[in-house]
């Protein structure tokens, strides 16, 4: 059983109510026993709430088995909130089905990730305390992992797990400071093994609130294996977490966010344009406009609160650290509810179902299930839903920045499928004659983030989806960018119709004036960085030489630190790592970033250079009386900055290119813009020569002007 | 010549890499005087010359130029202000003349006296047009180093030494990288300056040429001053056996320099 503990949590709410009282409530021995699983059940109740215990009876409650394991087990807790009033609407209780086939859980780690684990239980309890639920009908889990094809058939019942979870959070009047941090749920609908059901009448019968043993006792997850004589396993941390690791997360000022927004009358949502087509991405009449159904959404959320609508490019990867550092307030741009990402941040109500679609090449073999992917290549985008799914199989992942090349390298036999959400394989893998559906391998569901403790904003954005929702806006949005279906509708499983569009577009002046920007900021970058890093390298070197002891260390250590570790990584660490203490601005970012790097390698130049000027020349220069900071002056470094010359110019072409590098930090430059634009065009020949002549034109001349200038100030003899 | 020296040495010892080169060196410079040093290769000239204005660390003993003390053990940093009153009153003239190739003739002897004994550029500029004038090269003072002949070097850097205005000008073999015709020309730069009383050391194999303008004549022996006297009588009539061998291995001729 994957699900080590469920921490239950039953969030009883209604309009604005907050969580007063906790009560711990065990499961019947033998359901636990059944199926693993040591519930934990909190139920919520507000004091002073009218017929506060007769909504508990109205609780349901289900445990997702296997698939919940998947987030429980590495979370440690699930989750359940019942909206009381909404019972009796809801579909009956349906038991939920086994786990998953796919290897969902990999082998149990050792006890320092045991007690992590544990630690970050701790935490996920603590932020369970202010839970709330509200009689929001959503009705899906948030992502259901299809791992057979005999998994949906027809419409499902919708899980109550992770209704309350979701939007828990989402009342309005939680009481200021109190996170409002949901847990997710998922439940994974597989082939039927001897697995006890777990039905919420089952699992907490109405009114079976009883005591825990331990009322008021922190939410422990207790490892069910443990009685079932098993090891204990938790499922691999998702990468994003790795992400999240180097990116520790800035603990925002205050709970200002709603009020911070209204200020400026400007609702800043990120997004990523290499998206593309229909999120968000440049209208291809227009360059100079974004468009995306996302982009409409967000209009009409920002229409709602009484704001404008801002768009902030962000790359995709990044968005949530990006948040977090407050490029922006919201992010909304195809961010999959992920249990990873709920541990991050706060998701408002979902505005778009999507499934999980593999594509293979036409002639290729039948697949249906997770598991029989073992040994395949299966291409996908960093960060998605797809990647956490396709880490719990066997298949060899292969990560892609954008949603064109994974198609094109499957048809070109690179790889054997490629597994996205259903919109980027009707728009940009199925238009390609050679290939086909072969499986729907899970569903999972879109929703605008924000920072999780601004809970005001989170509601606004929240409500604002729900009333588009009600009011049929939302619908007339997607069925506009044709992404309706009744998906939606029910926010169920069903295989949506592919939307076929001929991915045809040409390149306009406008993209061309975007190249130029472009261009203007790779050049500024690298000027403004290869200025620091002369300067810097200069300090550096002059240390290494002529420093003290202590100075001499540490110039070797700089140079050693920074020419030894990646400059990716450094850009990652100076803008995501040290956003908490010194939050920088990108392009700042950027220019130091790569500035401190070059600046190792010029100190290295200088010292070349002194070392190569002769000796006699220093002791001409003493024998006259001068110092050593005149001689270094006026007679050596001039003669170093000869000798290094050409490594510097050298380098400074090598700046123009590592610059493309910035754009993990969210910089818009030449490469970035290129890789844009080749989504937006669904083709690389056009941008990439663009992109490449433009660096020519950028270092070509440099190196001229570096050959003239060391022409110019080499004697042809000594 | 024997008025209040200008350079006084006393007892020098000098290591080069554990090796002793210097013996213990007891010298008097006079104002005025010439002193030519004549050796074997290896003997210590060179390091004697370079231990004048400590850009050879010696071990032991002193080395007393106008009441500036030098001792044993000075760091380039702590003692910079009694190096420099050192060394701005010793000038050097190199066997290599090394010319600061990145500056033009004139910056390379104006250099100093702007940037050390702070005259205005102005200033500068004038004495070292003047000094410039004085070793005929007042015609290439725009020119790159790089674009003079060896002997035209040589005399910028003696230009460049006495820019300084030194007590005592140390020049270290400083024809010895040059053909005849060349060693001529600055030869006879030395030869002017010599008879305008500028205090010189003078290390050399030029024997023709020092007998003209040398007062005294040291042969330097391992480190030691081995036989000290007037010109005439150390050349003609060596005592040691090192300055009979080079004596012995180097032409008797006469004077072959152009006097000027």
């Amino acid at each position: 059983m994957v699900i080590a503990a469920a921490a239950v949590r039953v969030g009883v709410a209604e309009g604005g109510i907050g969580v007063a009282e906790a009560v711990a409530v065990p499961v019947a021995e033998g359901v636990a026993e059944a199926v693993g699983v040591s519930v934990g059940v909190r139920v919520a109740l507000e004091e002073g709430v009218p017929d506060a215990v007769g909504a508990a009876d109205a609780v349901g409650l289900a445990v997702g088995d296997g698939g919940a394991g998947e987030c429980a087990g590495s979370r440690g807790s699930v989750a359940v909130g019942v909206p009381p009033r909404t019972t009796d609407s809801a579909p009956p209780p349906q038991p939920q089905a086994p786990r998953a086939a796919a290897r969902l859980i990999p082998m149990g780690r050792n006890e320092r990730t045991k007690a992590r684990h544990q630690r970050r239980q701790r935490n996920r309890n603590r932020r369970l305390e202010s839970m709330d639920a509200h009689p929001y009908t959503g009705r899906a889990t948030h992502c259901q992992a299809a791992a057979s094809s005999a998994g949906p058939s027809g419409p499902q019942p919708p899980s109550p797990v992770a209704i309350a979870a979701r939007s828990g959070a989402l009342i309005p009047g939680i009481a200021a400071g109190k996170k409002a941090q949901a847990q997710s749920t998922m439940a994974i609908q597989g082939k039927p093994r001897t697995r006890a059901r777990l039905d919420p009448a089952t699992v907490l019968p109405a009114g079976a609130a009883r005591r825990s043993e331990t009322p008021g006792a922190p939410l422990l997850a207790r490892p069910a294996a443990r009685r079932g004589g098993k090891r204990r396993q938790w499922p691999a941390i998702p990468l994003l977490l790795i992400l999240a690791a180097a990116a520790m997360p800035v603990d925002s000022t205050a709970a200002h966010g709603l009020q911070r927004v209204r200020e400026r009358g400007v609702l800043r949502w990120g997004g990523d344009l290499q998206g593309g087509e229909p999120y968000v991405f440049r209208d291809p009449r227009d360059a100079s406009r974004i468009i995306g159904f996302e982009v409409d959404i967000a209009e009409a959320v920002a229409r709602r609160m009484g704001v404008r609508a801002e768009f902030v490019q962000n790359d995709w990867h990044h968005l949530i650290p990006a948040l977090e550092r407050g490029d922006f307030d919201v992010i909304l741009n195809g961010l999959e509810v992920t249990p990873a990402r709920r541990e991050r941040i706060a998701f408002t109500r979902p505005y778009y179902a999507f499934t999980e679609v593999l594509v293979v090449r036409a002639g290729d073999g039948h697949v249906s299930a997770l598991p029989e992917l073992r040994g395949w290549r299966i291409g996908t985008l960093q960060g998605s839903l797809a990647f956490d799914l396709l880490q719990q199989s066997s298949a060899t992942i292969v990560l892609y920045e954008g949603v064109e090349e994974p198609y094109r390298d499957l048809e070109q036999g690179r790889l054997d499928g490629v597994l996205l959400d259903n919109i980027i394989a009707d728009r940009y893998g199925l238009p390609r004659p050679g290939l086909r559906i072969a499986a729907t391998l899970g569903t999972g569901q879109y929703a605008a983030g924000v920072r999780p403790d601004e809970p005001e904003l989170l509601s606004a954005v929240d409500s604002a989806l729900g009333a588009m929702a009600a009011e049929g806006e939302l619908r007339a949005i997607l069925e506009k960018w044709r992404l309706w279906n009744e998906l939606q509708e029910r926010l169920g499983t069903s295989r949506p119709e592919p939307v076929l569009e001929p991915p045809m577009r040409w390149m306009t002046w406008d993209h061309l004036w975007l190249f130029l920007r472009a261009t203007g900021v790779t050049l500024a970058i690298s000027t403004c960085a290869m200025a620091l890093a002369v300067v810097g390298g200069l300090g550096v070197g002059l240390c290494r030489r002529y420093g003290s002891r202590a100075a001499r260390a540490l110039a070797t250590a700089y140079i050693e630190i920074f020419r030894g570790t990646p400059l990716l990584l450094q850009l990652y660490v100076l803008y995501y790592g040290l956003a908490p203490v010194l939050p920088l601005g990108a392009f700042t970012a950027a220019v130091l970033g790569l500035g401190m790097n070059y600046a190792a390698y010029e100190a290295e130049l200088y010292r070349a250079g002194l070392e190569a000027v002769p000796r006699e020349q220093a002791e001409a220069a003493m024998a006259l009386g001068m110092s050593h900071a005149l001689a270094l002056r006026r007679i050596l470094l001039p003669q170093a900055l000869r000798v290094a010359l050409p490594g510097i110019a050298n380098d400074f072409i090598a700046v123009l290119k590592d610059s493309s590098l910035v754009s993990v930090i969210t910089v818009v430059e030449l490469t970035k813009q290129m890789t844009i634009t080749a989504v937006d065009l669904r083709g690389w020949l056009l941008p990439g020569l663009l992109c490449a002549g433009l660096y020519l034109g950028l270092s070509y001349p440099l190196s001229r002007l570096a050959r003239r200038l060391e022409r110019r100030l080499t004697p042809t003899q000594r | 010549m024997t008025e209040a020296p200008v350079l006084i040495a006393r007892g020098l010892r000098a290591a080069l890499g554990g090796v002793e080169i210097l013996k213990g060196i007891d010298l008097q410079v006079g104002r005025g005087e010439v002193v030519a040093i004549l050796g074997p290769s290896g003997s210590g000239k060179t390091t004697l010359l370079r231990a004048f204005n400590y850009l050879t660390p010696f071990t032991a003993g002193e080395v007393e130029v106008a009441g500036y003390r030098l001792r044993p053990g000075m760091s380039e940093r702590a003692d910079r202000k009694i190096l420099r009153a050192v060394r701005t009153r010793v000038g050097m003239v190199f066997q290599s003349f090394p010319l600061f190739p990145h500056l033009t003739v004139l910056q390379n002897v104006m250099e100093a006296p702007h940037r050390v004994l702070g005259l205005s550029s102005a200033v500068a500029q004038e004495v070292a047009l003047r000094l410039l004038q004085r070793v005929g090269l007042a015609a290439l003072a725009a020119a790159m180093p790089h674009t003079l002949s060896g002997g035209q070097q040589q005399r910028v850097a003696i230009a460049r030494a006495l820019a300084m205005e030194p007590l005592v000008l140390l020049l270290d073999e400083p024809t010895s990288a040059l053909d005849p015709r060349l060693s001529a020309e600055v030869l006879s730069v030395i030869a002017e300056l010599a008879r305008g009383g500028q205090t010189m050391v003078l290390v050399t194999h030029e024997t023709a040429f020092l007998r003209e303008i040398a007062h005294r004549v040291l042969v330097l022996d391992d480190g030691r001053i081995v036989e000290s006297g007037p010109p005439a009588a150390v050349l003609d009539r060596p005592q040691s056996s090192a300055a009979r061998s080079i004596l012995g291995a180097s032409p008797r001729g006469r004077a072959r320099w152009p006097r000027s």
